[in-house]
C-alpha cells in the first residue's frame, strides 16, 4: 500500500497544475453549495425567528399575512385601527398575562418607526425566546426617546444622544412626505444585533408619537374610518388631547401573552368574535407557517440552484478525471508491465481521485466558513439576516460523503477505462 | 531448461474474429538471444502480451521459466510477471513522475527481488544505471533525458533483480545507428552478467546479426492474413 501511495503522491504532485484546477472547481461548488445551503437556513431562520414568545398577534380585522406582515416585518400598512377599549378589553381577560399595542405608519430616514409601551422590550422575543437586549444605551422612558436597531444605527451612523427627526409616513426609498421637525427625538439606546427586522426598526412611545402629530392633523378627528383623505393617520393610531396631555385612543394593534399557550385558542376564538370591534387574532407560528409556505417557491429554487451547483461539480469532476486517465493509459501500461495488479491500478486512480475530491471539500468548506463568518457582522446589517455557520448539519455531511462517492466512482471508472484501454493495446506502443 | 517454450499456443481478441497467433511450437533456450522480426500489424505486440501474460490464449502453453503462465491466476500472473520477465518497449517506457531511480526501482515495488550481492534495489539500480553509461542522470526527471538515455533506463529497469526473460519490443527503432549499436551492446553485456534471454522483436532485420538466432514470426505464425506478413 505504501508502493501506491508512493506513486500516488508523486502522481499528483507531477499534474499539480490540472489537480489544483480540478480541486478549485469541486471546491467552488461545494463552497457556493454551502453557501446557497447556508443563505437558505439563515432566510427561514430570519423568518421563523423574527418573533417568539408572543401568543397572539391582534389587529384590525384584514387578512391574517397582511396582519402578520405589517405587525412582524413592518411590511404594509394597516387600514383601521384597533381602539384602545378594544386593548383594554384583551388586557382585561383573565387568560391574558400581557398586552403590548403598537402603532405603525411613520418612518425614520427609510426605516419603519414602531410607537409602542415600554414593555415591549421585555416581553417582545425572537429567534426561539431570545431577549431583546440593547448593546447602548436603555430603553426609551421618555416621550421624545427613541431606540433604534442595530441596522438603523450602523447604516446612518447614529450615537448616543443623536436628534432623530422623523418623518411623517414611510416610503421605502427614504423620508417620509414630511418631517415633523417641530418634535425632534433624542436617540437614548441601540438594540444589540438579533437577525431579525427588529434591526431595521425605530422604537419610540406611543405618546411620543402622538406628539408628533400634533397639528398635523392626527388628533382626535382621525381614529380609524375616516375615508382616504388622510390615509396615513390610519396607519399609526391616533390620539386625543386631554388637559394638554395626549392620550393613545387607538393603535395599529397588539400583540398578546396568555397565562397558559393552551388558552391562545380559545382567546384567538373570543378576540375574533368581539364586538365592541373588527378584531383579527393571529398565532404567530401558523401565521408564519402559512407566509413560509407561500414563499416556498423561493426556498425551491434555491434548492434548484444547490442541485444545479452539484451536478455541475461533479460533471467537471468527471471530464477531467476521464481526460487525465485517458492521458494515463501509457503509464498503466507500463506499470502492468512491471507487475502491477488490477487492484494496484485501481487503487492508484480511485486514490487519487478520493483524494482530490476530499480536497476540494475540505477546500470550499473551509473557503465558505471562512468567508460567512468575516461576512457574517455585514450580512446581518444588511440583511438582518443571522447566518449559523459555526454547526456542521447532517445535510453538509450527506453532500461531502454524496461528493467522496461520486469522486470514488469516477475514480473507479477512469481506473476501468485505463485498465480496458491497457489491456486493448496490450504492450503496443501506439496511443 | 527453456526461458520459453509456446506449444499450440492460439489467440484471437474477440471469439467470432479470426486467429492473430496461431504457433505449434516455439522455444527460447536459457541465456539466449533471439531475434524476431515481423512487419507491423504481424501480431509481435499480441505475442509479447500473451508471454507476457497480459493475454491468455484460447488453447496452447506458455510456459515462461518452466512454469505455465497461461493457467496462473490473476495475481499470480502479475507476481511472476513482475519477478521474471522485464520489458522495454519502443518509446514512453518511462513513468513521467518519477526520476531515472524510481523508474529503474518500480518493479521491485511490485514483487521483483534484488539481485543477489546488492544490498537493495537502490545499490543494484545505480549499479546497473553506471553498468548502462548513464550513472550522471540518476536523480534526473525523466523528461530531461534523450531518447537514447530513456532507452537505457528502460533496459536498467528491464535487468534490475536478473528477471529470467527480457522482452525488448522495437526498442532501438528511435534510435540512430550508432545509438542502437551502443544500445545493444550494453543491453547484451548486462543480460549475459545477468543470466537474462533475451526476445528482441523488431522489423529492422539489419541488427539482426548481433544475436545468437533469428527468427521470422511470419515462420512460426499460422494464423489466416499474417502468414504472410502483409498486415
Amino acid at each position: 500500500m505504501s508502493d501506491i501511495l508512493f506513486l500516488a503522491v508523486r502522481s499528483v504532485w507531477h499534474r499539480r497544475i490540472p489537480t489544483i484546477l480540478t480541486m478549485l472547481s469541486i471546491s467552488l461548488s461545494v463552497a457556493l453549495f454551502v453557501g446557497v445551503e447556508k443563505t437558505k437556513d439563515a432566510t427561514r431562520d430570519a423568518f421563523s425567528g423574527a418573533i417568539s414568545r408572543v401568543d397572539l398577534i391582534v389587529g384590525p380585522r384584514t387578512g391574517s399575512l397582511s396582519l402578520l406582515l405589517y405587525s412582524v416585518f413592518h411590511v404594509g400598512s394597516p387600514t383601521h385601527n384597533v381602539s384602545m377599549k378594544s386593548v383594554e378589553y384583551a388586557r382585561s381577560r383573565p387568560e391574558v398575562n400581557w398586552v403590548v399595542p403598537f402603532s405603525l405608519g411613520d418612518g425614520f430616514r427609510g426605516f419603519p418607526v414602531v410607537g409602542t409601551t415600554p414593555d415591549f422590550f421585555e416581553r417582545y422575543k425572537y429567534r426561539d425566546g431570545y431577549s431583546i437586549s440593547l448593546s447602548t444605551g436603555h430603553v426609551f422612558a421618555g416621550d421624545s426617546d427613541v431606540v433604534v436597531g442595530s441596522a438603523v444605527a450602523q447604516t446612518l451612523g447614529l450615537h448616543l444622544g443623536d436628534r432623530v427627526v422623523l418623518s411623517h409616513g414611510h416610503t421605502e426609498d427614504g423620508d417620509g412626505f414630511e418631517k415633523h421637525e417641530d418634535h425632534p427625538f433624542e436617540l437614548v439606546g441601540i438594540i444589540a444585533p438579533t437577525g431579525s427586522p427588529l434591526d431595521k426598526s425605530v422604537y419610540v412611545s406611543l405618546v411620543g408619537l402622538g406628539e408628533i402629530h400634533r397639528g398635523l392633523g392626527g388628533i382626535g378627528e382621525h381614529d380609524g374610518d375616516e375615508g382616504d383623505s388622510d390615509k396615513h393617520h390610519d396607519d399609526h393610531g391616533s390620539f386625543e388631547e386631554k388637559d394638554g396631555k395626549l392620550v393613545v385612543t387607538s393603535v395599529s394593534g397588539f400583540f398578546l401573552g396568555a397565562k397558559n399557550r393552551m388558552d391562545s385558542l380559545n382567546l384567538q376564538r373570543t378576540i375574533n368574535t368581539y364586538d365592541g370591534d373588527a378584531l383579527l387574532a393571529i398565532l404567530p407560528g401558523m401565521a408564519m407557517g402559512e407566509l413560509w409556505k407561500n414563499l416556498s417557491m423561493f426556498e425551491t429554487a434555491l434548492s434548484v440552484v444547490s442541485f444545479f451547483v452539484v451536478v455541475a461539480g461533479v460533471l467537471g469532476l468527471f471530464v477531467s478525471l476521464y481526460i487525465i486517465s485517458g492521458q494515463r493509459q501509457r503509464e498503466m501500461m507500463v506499470l502492468r508491465a512491471v507487475g502491477a495488479g488490477p487492484s494496484a491500478i485501481f487503487a492508484l486512480l480511485a486514490g487519487e481521485a478520493l483524494c482530490l475530491v476530499a480536497g476540494g471539500v475540505v477546500l470550499g468548506s473551509g473557503v465558505m466558513y471562512i468567508g460567512m463568518n468575516i461576512l457574517k457582522p455585514w450580512i446581518e446589517t444588511k440583511f438582518s439576516v443571522n447566518l449559523n455557520v459555526s454547526g456542521i448539519k447532517s445535510q453538509d455531511l450527506i453532500f461531502a460523503g454524496c461528493l467522496l462517492m461520486v469522486g470514488c466512482l469516477v475514480g473507479v471508472l477512469s481506473s476501468v477505462k485505463a485498465y480496458r484501454s491497457a489491456m486493448h493495446d496490450g504492450l503496443g506502443t501506439k496511443f | 531448461m527453456t526461458a520459453l517454450a509456446l506449444t499450440g499456443v492460439r489467440f484471437r481478441y474477440h471469439p467470432d474474429s479470426t486467429d492473430i497467433i496461431n504457433i505449434k511450437s516455439f522455444d527460447m533456450n536459457r541465456g539466449e538471444r533471439v531475434f524476431m522480426f515481423g512487419p507491423s500489424g504481424s501480431g509481435k505486440t499480441t505475442l509479447l502480451g500473451l508471454i507476457g501474460g497480459l493475454f491468455l490464449p484460447a488453447n496452447g502453453i506458455v510456459k515462461v521459466l518452466g512454469s505455465d503462465v497461461s493457467t496462473m491466476g490473476h495475481g499470480a500472473r502479475d507476481q511472476f510477471r513482475s519477478r521474471e520477465i522485464g520489458f522495454i518497449f519502443q518509446v514512453f517506457n518511462l513513468v513521467p513522475y518519477l526520476n531515472v531511480l524510481d523508474n529503474v526501482t518500480l518493479p521491485c515495488r511490485f514483487g521483483r527481488r534484488v539481485s543477489s550481492g546488492f544490498a537493495d534495489a537502490t545499490v543494484e539500480a545505480r549499479f546497473l544505471l553506471k553498468q548502462l553509461g548513464i550513472a550522471s542522470v540518476t536523480n534526473s526527471s525523466v523528461a530531461s533525458l534523450s531518447i537514447g538515455q530513456q532507452q537505457r533506463v528502460a533496459a536498467a529497469r528491464a535487468l534490475i533483480g536478473s528477471p529470467g526473460l527480457i522482452i525488448a519490443d522495437e526498442p532501438t527503432s528511435a534510435l540512430d545507428a550508432d545509438s542502437r549499436t551502443e544500445f545493444l551492446s550494453v543491453l547484451f553485456a548486462q543480460a549475459k552478467r545477468e543470466g537474462s534471454s533475451i526476445l528482441f522483436v523488431s522489423h529492422d532485420k539489419s541488427i539482426a546479426g548481433q544475436f545468437d538466432r533469428s527468427v521470422g514470426l511470419a515462420d512460426i505464425n499460422n494464423a489466416p492474413g499474417r502468414a504472410g506478413g502483409d498486415l
